[in-house]
């Protein structure tokens, strides 16, 4: 077991598989084998509770899978072809999963990318930056703008220019 | 803690608002990442919105890691049969209708159509008999390459594309002009491009298989690398095996039945890419519906099979095939989808979609843009980077 300790102090004890699922934890522990308290600068519990869940969720199914396949190799029965159906359902179940998961609301889904990010944990990134894409998709230019602070430093004949680019775009 | 007690007032707000106060402080490098995941408009709408952004276009970090992240977004891309300078894209996703001028691209001196497509490019084949000239263009990104020339001169040949992110795989089949006024199905021929040095373009040829006839005049990749297509009269699967160089025939179900067969790339069963064939089924003897069926090409060792997938349904198959000119149609199939176009030159004809794995048809919307004279579809997927075309030498 590992403890984690979230930015306001809230431990958390987790399996070493489930905290594994951050690369930046990963390569902690690897440095240092005897460490089993990490404490989290960047992440408050209400946050690290949810990422916690997505880990615990994808080591589960992960091991599922790993079982049911030696038990497929042990016991010897059926074809090869078995474990990689298995796979696809389970794979199916996941993404499902995910995409309950991400029902977050949209405060909680910025804390959610920065947390991904900063945890380094790449499955939980693609599904929030992903979500976050969902959003924005539909939004005009300037709502993007107001909403990410971006300025436009374009004249308005390369604006003009950019849009000839790929017109079919803007239709 | 359970998901509803997380947020509680998600479900039932479709505000959609995301607050300045708390998204303006988002790093630029995870707006960029959310850039990746944008459907292909949005993208380049978005360029729009500063320098910076505009420039990541030309970045070859930001095209790396878009390559990597950007998830696939199978699409069709439509060619009417009078201007091949225009692509309309279909978006299954969005069910809209894009349409992508080519003009600028393509070279206007040299007839051409296009002739398949893989991994975000277009081939393009010249038209005119002899030594071929192949063109691969990418859309999006706006690059155009041209093979070698091809040595043997052909009148109309069948060709298959394989694009990989860095190897690139062409062969062209067929339709040898043995005279200036006659040809023969006698001969292919291979191309193979990779990171490596050592490619020699277009150096494989192997003899086709004895009586075959490629029609329609389309390859497809199946699983393990190997070429698909359909000969006519009578109806076999031809299959290549670049490894080998070598052509082997398989027998299609129905085989005296079938009406416009086309092969399709459906996904396999353990997730992979496998073969699919499509074709109206006509047997006037036995009381059998007449529809359009989809098989599954099952491999095992030494041995194979088709499963039939699915029918089109009676009242789809009424209306579509109302405009079949002669109960010919066309098919293009990736990532779980089969696009079904009626042949011929009936401008009034929708495309209709099958999704493989929930067995679903539906109707697209009409193609809002002028294709009076059919079109022609193939299976195309939007990618901004597509490094393998770099392979060949930039065209600029």
């Amino acid at each position: 077991m590992i403890t984690l300790t979230s930015s306001d102090g809230v431990q958390f004890d987790v399996r070493e598989a489930v905290a594994k699922e951050s690369q930046i934890i990963r390569d902690m522990i690897q440095d240092d084998c005897v460490i089993t308290n990490i404490p989290l600068a960047n992440v408050n519990h209400k946050i690290l509770s949810i990422v916690l869940e997505y880990c615990q969720m994808h080591v589960d199914k992960t091991e599922m899978e790993v079982n049911a396949s030696k038990h497929q190799t042990t016991t010897g029965e059926g074809s090869s072809s078995v474990p990689v159906a298995l796979k696809v359902s389970s794979n199916k179940n996941l993404n499902d999963w995910d995409k309950e998961f991400i029902n977050v609301d949209l405060d909680t889904l910025y804390d959610l990318i920065l947390a991904a990010n900063y945890l380094n944990i790449s499955g939980l990134l693609n599904l929030t930056t992903q979500a976050a894409a969902d959003i924005i998709k539909g939004k005009t230019t300037e709502e993007i703008r107001a909403t990410f602070n971006i300025k436009n430093d374009f004249t308005p004949e390369e604006e003009a220019a950019i849009r000839k680019e790929n017109p079919w775009a803007f239709e | 803690m359970s998901m509803s007690k997380r947020n509680p007032n998600f479900a039932s707000s479709s505000n959609s608002g995301l607050d300045p106060n708390i998204w303006c402080h988002l790093p630029p490098s995870l707006f960029d990442r959310i850039l990746h995941f944008l459907p292909t408009p949005a993208f380049f709408r978005f360029q729009l919105l500063s320098r910076r952004i505009h420039s990541l276009l030309f970045s070859p970090s930001f095209l790396h890691s878009h390559l990597l992240l950007s998830p696939l977004r199978p699409s069709f891309a439509f060619f009417p049969n009078s201007n091949p300078f225009s692509l309309y894209l279909l978006d299954p996703a969005s069910l809209s209708w894009h349409h992508l001028p080519l003009t600028v691209l393509l070279p206007c001196n040299v007839p051409i159509a296009p002739a398949a497509s893989s991994g975000g490019l277009l081939c393009f084949l010249s038209l005119s008999p002899g030594p071929k000239t192949l063109l691969l263009v990418n859309p999006l990104s706006k690059l155009i390459a041209y093979l070698p020339q091809t040595p043997t001169p052909r009148l109309s040949p069948a060709v298959g594309l394989s694009v990989g992110p860095s190897s690139l795989s062409v062969v062209i089949a067929g339709d040898d002009l043995i005279s200036p006024f006659s040809v023969k199905n006698l001969s292919s021929e291979f191309f193979f491009a990779d990171a490596t040095p050592t490619f020699s373009p277009w150096n494989l040829s192997s003899p086709l298989p004895r009586l075959c006839s490629i029609e329609p005049n389309r390859m497809v990749f199946g699983g393990g690398g190997k070429l698909y297509c359909m000969s006519v009269s009578p109806y076999a699967v031809l299959v290549f095996d670049p490894m080998s160089n070598s052509w082997s025939k398989i027998q299609p179900p129905m085989r005296r039945f079938l009406r416009s067969p086309n092969l399709v790339e459906i996904l396999a069963n353990d997730g992979g890419i496998g073969i699919g064939l499509v074709a109206a089924v006509e047997k006037n003897r036995l009381n059998v519906p007449r529809s359009v069926r989809v098989w599954s090409l099952q491999l095992q060792p030494g041995c194979h099979s088709w499963v039939e997938i699915s029918r089109m349904p009676i009242d789809v198959h009424a209306r579509f095939y109302e405009n079949c000119m002669q109960g010919a149609f066309e098919c293009a199939g990736h990532g779980g989808l089969i696009a079904f176009l009626a042949g011929g030159t009936n401008s009034n004809s929708d495309v209709v979609l099958f999704n493989v794995s929930r067995k679903e048809w539906r109707w697209a919307p009409t193609c809002p843009y002028p294709h009076q004279g059919g079109m022609k579809v193939f299976a195309y997927e939007p990618r901004i980077a597509t490094p393998a075309i770099g392979l060949l030498t930039i065209a600029s």
